[in-house]
């Protein structure tokens, strides 16, 4: 049953004036799993992982998380739902240190309001204190530590990937999602983010990633779900979507007639 | 637009702004000893509320990244309503007072709900037209408030039997009002609070896709910073003792705008000196009075071009300047650094 | 009868400000499409247009139709230096920044005319005489002509110039997307200079034509301005038509209030319906629903 799964996406479709950008879309997750998401450029992907992150409302069809739909949550919700996502662009906060960027990962756990945060009773001193603390740990998880208190502006592009992965686990997510996090990553840095991201997952967070980077993905990735043209082509273990001769077809087109 | 970048490298930055709040207001105690008169008192009261207005209004424009044109408005609706219950109805101050916070934090969540829904500068738009409707209101309802020969007749602010009807008794109370605004203001930016607002201004679809909940917030913030805007007007009309329509206008509302971003738009201690430059800069310009505007004007443009961090941000630029100069020459001293853990 | 005559004779007045907020409109609409940002100059520059005219006109050098167009071209070109000065040194020119701005522009501008050509109101004469003319049992300042149909016609050149010449469409693609624009070889700074012109030269021409019905002093811009602005959010920012529209539709309302409820409550009505179009119909009359909810 679909509402059973941990994640589970029901016959999606986007649709953008005339084009189609998911088109009746399904696909489940299992939990505890890293499930790659693929698909040749244009394919959906992005589409997708807004649909079910809750910065794109579907035209048709529903998204299930943890047995409920979570169609109407709007997307801070959904964080304390226990789904964290990063951005492929990036959207650190440039004007906060990189320890206080984790620190807004944790928001969503605590309750401190308005009249705490100004009066700093003692309860609003002890929350500050875990908050601080838990973000710490975070940057020891993915050895960010050392750049605390540097302006997250000043990082460079691979260590605010690695910046967003430490935040959106300051939230204690259930479900990780990761938006192209290797993407403009140097190739000698490729294997420390896999390295992050197997620790992570060992740790219990089910990761969902969207990536381009075929041999990463396929050394990485448990389960794989792909796209083409808004529509689902394959899915599967890895081994399965690896052989799976539509997946080739996807990526390089029509064989030659005369092989 | 940012947050005081020199001073978050450190662990501790919130402690060592309040430090030097602590400082400066301990001085600022002694304000009414040297004061040649009565008049000079008077201006020391002014900027107080100018103070608390244009650190409120910061809260809005530097920290949520929105314009709000209606500050002088909320002002002006905390002057009138408490000076009007008071000169008209005989209601004691302190109740006036918090009738007008009241009743402006209501107005002010009417506008906020609707126009923060939508992105861009929607805020910016309601607030002008809400703004001008006030201003109206303020001129036309002669009966209550006196139109535009303004209102006169207020009573001094009377709290257990002691009257602040005296510039220097009314200093003080300004004084204090400040202190905690300021500090307020200070410990919600370090706070978890805080650090989601600034997250939002910075960057709205990453801050709630980490489950900050940017529309609440967005209208908590403006609800607040009406009322602080209305509390001020409060004192304003006690202190006073008459109010007038034209100095509640989108006029101010837009002087107030400027001297937020003169003083250090988004930066904690642009405030004071947004504060000394709207309260200081007509006297000193009171024989040139028309000259006045064009330097609000033309500062605004040079600041925006050239200095975005406002006077906040040069005065830092020029402590950090020095302070790189004299460290080597104080060289047996102990480094400061940042804190690591 | 009577009462239908002061209805049209309402009405009449409504279009005769009506125009001028349109013209309002179109030019706050210009620059809104091009930099995202609001121009709170745009008010003072319809006040610089009469005030320039009429002073050109005391000096009795120049015969009144000279006075009025070389006050267009004057506000043209302060709003093409402008840009130049303010706008253009920008390394990052965001939309929050433009309108701050402006602000300070507008502050800047009118203080200046303020110092330089002193606070008493200005005028000069109509363009064809004062008498009022007999329409339909109505009296009718022949200016009011003057301004719906010049209004007409600017709007009509408007038109022609977006739709038809290569600059207009430039500056439409510039407003669409300003990426794409650059790289089909549009210089995007160019037409922000165009914009910022183009909207002066809007304000100009309100401000020349609306005078010998107003008169004008260094503050009648400013409240000008906020009504043009309510009158392009009320007929949705960024669409011209709109524009047209909303500053009609604007000053009917405003007559039909002066007229039915009291002239003193008049300047409300115009915000009141700016909040109502924003809490009900963000994106105007005409403009799309393309409004970012958060």
């Amino acid at each position: 049953m679909a509402s059973e799964r941990f994640l589970s996406v029901s016959d999606v479709s986007v649709r953008f004036g005339g084009l189609a950008a998911l088109s009746s879309f399904s696909f489940d997750m299992r939990e505890g799993a890293i499930h790659g998401l693929i698909g040749p450029n244009g394919a959906g992907k992005s589409t997708l992982f807004n649909v079910i992150a809750g910065l794109l409302q579907p035209s048709a069809g529903e998204v299930f998380f943890r047995g409920r739909s979570i169609q109407r949550d709007p997307r801070h919700r959904r964080v304390h739902l226990g789904i964290a996502r990063t951005f492929q662009n990036l959207q650190i906060f440039r004007d906060l240190t990189v320890l206080e960027n984790v620190m807004v990962g944790c928001h969503s756990r605590f309750r401190c309001g308005f009249w705490s945060s100004i009066a700093r009773p003692p309860h609003q001193r002890r929350e500050e204190q875990q908050i601080r603390e838990i973000a710490m740990q975070k940057l020891e998880q993915t050895r960010l530590q050392s750049m605390a208190h540097v302006l997250a502006g000043n990082l460079s592009f691979g260590q605010a990937k690695i910046l967003e992965i430490a935040r959106a686990l300051a939230a204690d997510p259930k479900l990780l999602m990761l938006d192209e996090p290797v993407a403009g990553v140097p190739h000698a840095e490729v294997g420390h983010m896999m390295d992050v991201i197997k620790g992570i997952n060992a740790a219990g967070v089910s990761v969902l990633l969207v990536e381009h980077n075929m041999n990463f993905v396929m050394k990485l990735c448990d389960d794989i779900v792909v796209l083409n043209y808004g529509r689902k082509i394959s899915e599967g273990s890895t081994g399965q979507v690896k052989a799976d001769p539509a997946v080739l077809q996807a990526y390089l087109g029509e064989e030659p007639v005369d092989a | 637009m940012g947050c005081y970048q020199a001073s978050r490298g450190e662990s501790d930055a919130r402690g060592k702004h309040m430090r030097l709040l602590a400082v400066l207001w301990a001085l600022f105690l002694f304000y009414p000893l040297l004061a040649s008169n009565s008049y000079a008192i008077g201006l020391g009261v002014m900027f107080c509320i100018n103070l608390m207005l244009i650190a409120s209004l910061n809260l809005i424009m530097g920290y949520c990244g929105q314009i709000s044109l209606c500050h002088g408005g909320f002002f002006g609706l905390g002057a009138y309503v408490s000076g009007v219950l008071s000169a008209k109805y005989g209601v004691s101050a302190p109740i006036g007072i918090a009738a007008a916070v009241m009743l402006t934090g209501c107005a002010s969540l009417l506008i906020a709900l609707p126009a923060l829904r939508l992105r861009g500068h929607y805020l910016a738009m309601a607030t002008l037209g809400f703004n001008a409707i006030l201003s109206v209101l303020f001129v036309e309802l002669v009966g209550l408030t006196g139109g535009p020969n303004g209102l006169s007749g207020i009573e001094p602010i009377v709290l257990a039997g002691f009257s602040f009807d005296t510039d220097v008794r009314f200093f003080y109370l300004a004084w204090l009002s400040a202190l905690v605004v300021m500090a307020a203001i200070l410990n919600l930016t370090y706070s978890r609070i805080g650090r989601a607002v600034v997250s939002l201004s910075g960057n709205e679809i990453g801050a709630s896709s980490l489950g900050v909940n940017t529309y609440g917030l967005k209208v908590q913030i403006f609800v607040v910073s009406a009322t602080v805007a209305a509390f001020s007007g409060s004192l304003f009309a006690h202190f006073n003792l008459f109010a007038s329509p034209e100095t509640f206008s989108f006029f101010t509302s837009v002087l107030l705008v400027v001297m937020v971003a003169v003083g250090g738009w988004g930066k904690y201690w642009g405030a004071l000196f947004g504060a000394l430059v709207f309260t200081l800069v007509p006297e000193y310009l009171r024989a040139f009075h028309d000259v006045e505007l064009l330097v609000f004007g033309l500062s605004m443009i040079v600041v925006l071009m050239f200095f975005p961090d406002g006077l906040a941000g040069m005065t830092q630029r020029a402590l950090a300047f020095a302070r790189a100069r004299i460290r080597p020459m104080l060289s047996t001293a102990p480094k400061e650094g940042p804190n690591h853990g | 009868m009577e009462s239908y005559t002061q209805l049209l004779q309402l009405l009449v007045a409504g279009l005769t400000t009506g125009s001028i907020y349109a013209i309002v409109a179109v030019g706050f609409n210009i620059i809104f499409k091009s930099t995202d940002a609001i121009n709170f100059a745009q008010g003072e520059w319809v006040m610089m247009g009469g005030m320039i005219a009429a002073t050109a006109y005391a000096t009795g050098m120049m015969p009144l139709w000279a006075c009025c167009v070389a006050a267009v071209v004057l506000v043209a070109l302060i709003g093409g230096l402008s840009e130049r000065l303010v706008i253009r040194p920008l390394r990052s020119p965001a939309a929050l920044l433009v309108t701050l701005l402006t602000i300070g522009l507008a502050i800047f501008s009118k203080s200046l005319v303020m110092v330089g050509l002193g606070k008493t109101p200005m005028g000069y004469p109509a363009f064809s005489g004062d008498s009022p003319v007999s329409v339909a049992g109505m009296q009718i300042m022949p200016q009011s002509f003057w301004v719906i149909g010049l209004a007409l016609a600017f709007m009509a050149l408007m038109h022609w110039f977006f739709e038809y010449t290569l600059m207009g469409k430039s500056l439409r693609a510039t407003a669409v997307d300003r990426d794409a624009a650059a790289l089909a070889g549009i210089d995007v700074r160019r037409t922000i200079m165009l914009a910022f012109v183009l909207a002066a030269m809007a304000g100009g021409v309100a401000g020349v034509i609306i005078t010998p019905l107003t008169l004008t002093s260094y503050d009648h811009g400013t409240m000008l301005g906020f009504k043009g602005f309510s009158a392009a959010m009320l007929g949705g920012l960024g669409s011209l038509q709109g524009a047209m529209l909303g500053g009609l539709l604007l000053g009917l309302f405003e007559a039909l209030g002066a007229g039915v409820v009291s002239s003193q409550f008049k300047d409300a009505v115009s915000f009141i319906l700016l909040l109502l179009v924003l809490f009900f119909r963000p994106q105007g009359l005409l403009g799309k629903a393309e409004i970012n909810k958060v």
